[in-house]
């Protein structure tokens, strides 16, 4: 049995700052410029911030005033797409995803003796980064095409997935993925668990089984389906315990993982 | 499977073309009565709300067996958009959500209304034409509605 390698593109959000929500262009004049942001929250008039683009951009500024969707800062000779981000130059606290079960539901051992689905995941050291705070997407587009946006290998190989750590979502959802954008989402704000480090981790787990497009009755359904070890529910199924540490396939997810021949 | 539109694709074009027009369509494509794979029945039925923009459609489920039928919002998991284009690729709007499903009790009904143009956005669909347009609910499928994009 031949093993998958799959790369990650592991993209963690600031936890404060925020997301330019409306593309600024340079406009030639030399007074305040006016930018368009998801909130303010975080922002006091004077402090010193960080605009930063998908592209690498990364200019210092300081904020003149504040609206609850605005940002006033002093004359700007950059072009800012959107869901470029505003970070504060003195504070770097992101979200996180742990990943230490994805080795417990894609496999370890080399003889697949231990119920893994002989996929090796391998964080990309390109393209993995930070991204800019957004309080709470409003809907799911929103959310994929900020993700799509801050995508370093978005179109570079099929093989390659982006895990995004983002902060909320309105319609509450803990992940989403999109297989055929490569992108999953969990949303760590919206966990509210006895333990939201390993719910957190077991989900990120999950959305990468949907790049993978299983496709059986329990899959995000109430069905309780007994995992390869009868420990949880599969971890696709919306019947698992989500923060007891067990992040196992059933059989029929790991044939349709290993039947896969390309992720996506 | 009941499909009140169903008949000469030709004469039915130029129905729905000519309501579309005229923003007068209220067009409801209903399915009665039909298993689901667990074993519900529901109702499906797309309609153009009267007090909404003409661009915007809503979907409405009715749980019309005697069990709990569980979902998840429009456009996500098994409930979602199909569009196909006006050359014939059929392309499913959805994406998969791990998020708590709220249940629909025998005879209650839950209705999304989606901005048409915003998918159409979304789905970078800027081909002018025809879109055939249906709704996937698990295994259940709803007819079919037509939507004119740009000059033809």
């Amino acid at each position: 049995m031949a093993w998958k390698r799959v790369y990650l593109e592991q993209d963690i959000m600031y936890r404060k700052g925020a997301t330019i929500t409306a593309a600024f262009s340079v406009d030639g004049d030399s007074l305040n410029d006016v930018l368009y942001v998801d909130s303010t929250v975080d922002f006091t008039v004077g402090e010193t911030v960080v605009l930063f683009t998908a592209s690498g951009l990364s200019v210092e500024t300081t904020v003149v005033e504040t609206t609850v969707n605005t940002l006033t800062v002093p004359d700007l000779n950059v072009n800012l797409p959107q869901f470029s981000g505003v970070k504060l130059k003195n504070d770097s606290t992101t979200y996180d995803i742990n990943l230490t079960l994805f080795t417990q539901a894609f496999g370890s051992n080399t003889i697949g003796d231990d119920g893994g689905s002989f996929v090796e995941l391998h964080v990309l050291a390109t393209g993995s980064g930070n991204t800019p705070n957004y309080g709470s997407f409003p809907n799911d587009t929103v959310a994929l095409d900020y993700a799509n946006a801050w995508f370093y290998h978005s179109t570079s190989h099929d093989n390659v997935f982006q895990l995004l750590a983002a902060n909320k979502c309105v319609s509450g959802w803990y992940g989403a993925t999109s297989s055929s954008l490569n992108i999953s989402i969990v949303a760590t704000g919206n966990f509210s668990f006895g333990n939201n480090t390993l719910a957190i981790a077991e989900t990120a787990v999950h959305e990468i089984g949907h790049q993978f497009d299983v496709a059986n009755g329990h899959v995000d359904q109430p069905v309780p389906t007994p995992n390869i070890d009868g420990t949880d529910s599969c971890v696709m199924s919306y019947s698992r315990v989500r923060d007891n540490g067990i992040a196992e396939f059933d059989a029929d997810c790991i044939y349709d993982i290993r039947d896969a021949v390309d992720p996506r | 499977m009941r499909r009140p539109f169903e008949g000469n694709a030709c004469t039915y074009r130029k129905v729905i073309l000519g309501a579309i027009t005229t923003c007068l369509l209220m067009v409801s494509c209903v399915l009665y009565g039909q298993e689901t794979k667990t074993g519900e029945k529901v109702r499906l039925t797309i309609a153009v709300p009267m007090d909404a923009k003409s661009a915007s459609l809503v979907f409405v489920v009715k749980n019309c067996g005697d069990k709990v039928v569980y979902t998840t919002p429009i456009c996500t998991s098994y409930n979602r958009i199909v569009v196909v284009t006006p050359s014939g690729k059929e392309l499913e709007h959805f994406v998969w959500v791990d998020i708590k499903p709220v249940p629909i009790k025998p005879s209650e009904e839950v209705s999304w209304t989606v901005d048409m143009v915003r998918i159409f956005e979304s789905m970078k669909l800027t081909e002018p034409g025809l879109y055939r347009v249906y709704w996937k609910f698990g295994d259940q499928q709803s007819s079919d509605i037509w939507l004119l994009k740009g000059n033809r």
